[in-house]
């Protein structure tokens, strides 16, 4: 357990105060004692004092930190989009170049994904339980993001195509009237922008058959 | 890895609303703290679920107490560390101070990424001769799929900063040095 400094200067000042208090009533029928009790006290408020005065000195200290981890946390923020809380269209585009340079150099594997609610004239409701999906079940390698008109995206490290049958067979499961459309890195191109086309240009079909 | 910018206009999908924007990531010419700090969570989550290699370093500057960093200094060290980096490496500030500087280097087994740290320190030292700033300590740290948060990988750099330092010295030094050699 830890007492904050602030805490032990107010228990030294009761103290000093208590014993100031004894003496005064000392005073009245063993002056030695009194002269040693006041002598106490002097000491307590000085120790209080003391306390007190290192306790405001650390002050703009924890107050800097405080505000700093609040800046940081909100900077965080930027990456998000505000009303999924999934990550922001260009923060996506950016990450998606990211993946396929990796993908490229190292030879891995990765998958984009797109996923629209089943109907376009679907409400809000609907993006909002797909938005929920998105980041209650992808791994947490992956990076699920919202580019507007009610199209999610998910790329997908080290995934083979044959692997994102098992997502979307998951995600239906759950919600019913759902579109999706996956493009794998190497077979459908070697950029962030093949990919997108890609799975948009299936997408397209999917909706239209 | 290092970020590209392209004018929106040839990504559309990429274009910040509201002023948001890969600029956002940066302080100075390299990723800013709480961004690299972010990405080094995922990156050792990812290195650990799929088993693959992954290296960190981290560059500290040596410095007298009355001593702070010049804006050419910081700079330059800036500048050595993206020389140093490949394309898929992650370059950033390691604190809110722009003092220390961090390396996130994907996929990299440990040979390469004592080559990786030794090509850094060179380069710092190449930096640090125009303008005559302080030595660096160099820490690496590999196999980070071992470590299972963000605050173990801080400490064992700090570890490894203390112990097993690769030091990039001012020209001065150096010479000395080799004279004693």
């Amino acid at each position: 357990m830890t007492i904050s400094r602030a805490r032990l200067a107010s228990a030294a000042l009761a103290l000093a105060v208590l014993v100031m208090a004894v003496a005064g009533i000392a005073a009245l029928f063993v002056p030695p004692i009194a002269v040693a009790a006041l002598a106490l006290a002097a000491a307590g408020l000085a120790g209080a004092s003391t306390l007190a005065r290192r306790d405001a000195s650390d002050a703009p200290a924890r107050l800097l930190e405080k505000v700093s981890e609040q800046a940081q946390s909100g900077r965080r923020l930027v990456i998000y989009e505000r009303e999924t809380g999934l990550f922001a269209h260009w923060y996506i585009a950016l990450r998606g170049e990211e993946e396929c340079d990796r993908a490229a150099r190292y030879k891995r594997p990765m998958s984009l994904m797109l996923v629209e609610p089943g109907s376009r004239d679907a409400g809000w409701e609907a993006r909002s339980k797909l938005a929920d999906w998105l980041s209650r079940n992808l791994r947490a390698t992956d990076v699920a993001g919202y580019l507007g008109n009610g199209r999610f995206i998910a790329i997908l490290p080290e995934t083979e195509q044959g692997s994102t049958p098992v997502v979307i067979e998951r995600l239906r499961s759950e919600i019913e009237s759902v579109e999706t459309s996956v493009a794998a890195f190497g077979k459908d191109g070697v950029s962030y922008e093949d990919l997108y086309r890609a799975a948009a240009n299936g997408l397209r079909a999917s909706v239209a058959a | 890895m290092r970020l590209r910018f392209r004018p929106p206009e040839s990504r559309p999908e990429a274009a910040p609303p509201g002023g948001h924007g890969p600029h956002l990531l940066r302080d100075g010419a390299l990723l800013a703290s709480w961004y690299i700090q972010h990405r080094l969570e995922e990156e050792v989550q990812r290195a650990r679920r799929y088993g693959r290699p992954l290296a960190v370093m981290q560059a500290s500057p040596v410095l007298r107490p009355d001593e702070a960093l010049s804006p050419a200094v910081v700079e330059n060290a800036a500048e050595a560390a993206m020389n140093a980096a490949r394309t898929t490496d992650l370059v950033g500030w390691a604190d809110e101070g722009r003092r220390d500087i961090l390396i996130i280097l994907p996929e990299t087994i440990a040979d390469i990424a004592r080559v990786a740290a030794a090509r850094w320190r060179d380069e710092m030292w190449l930096h640090g001769r125009r303008v005559d700033g302080p030595k660096w300590d160099i820490a690496l740290l590999h196999d980070l799929d071992e470590f299972t948060s963000r605050e173990l990988i801080d400490a064992a750099l700090q570890q490894r900063l203390e112990a097993e330092r690769i030091r990039a010295q001012r020209r001065a030094q150096y010479e000395d040095e080799e004279d004693v050699a």
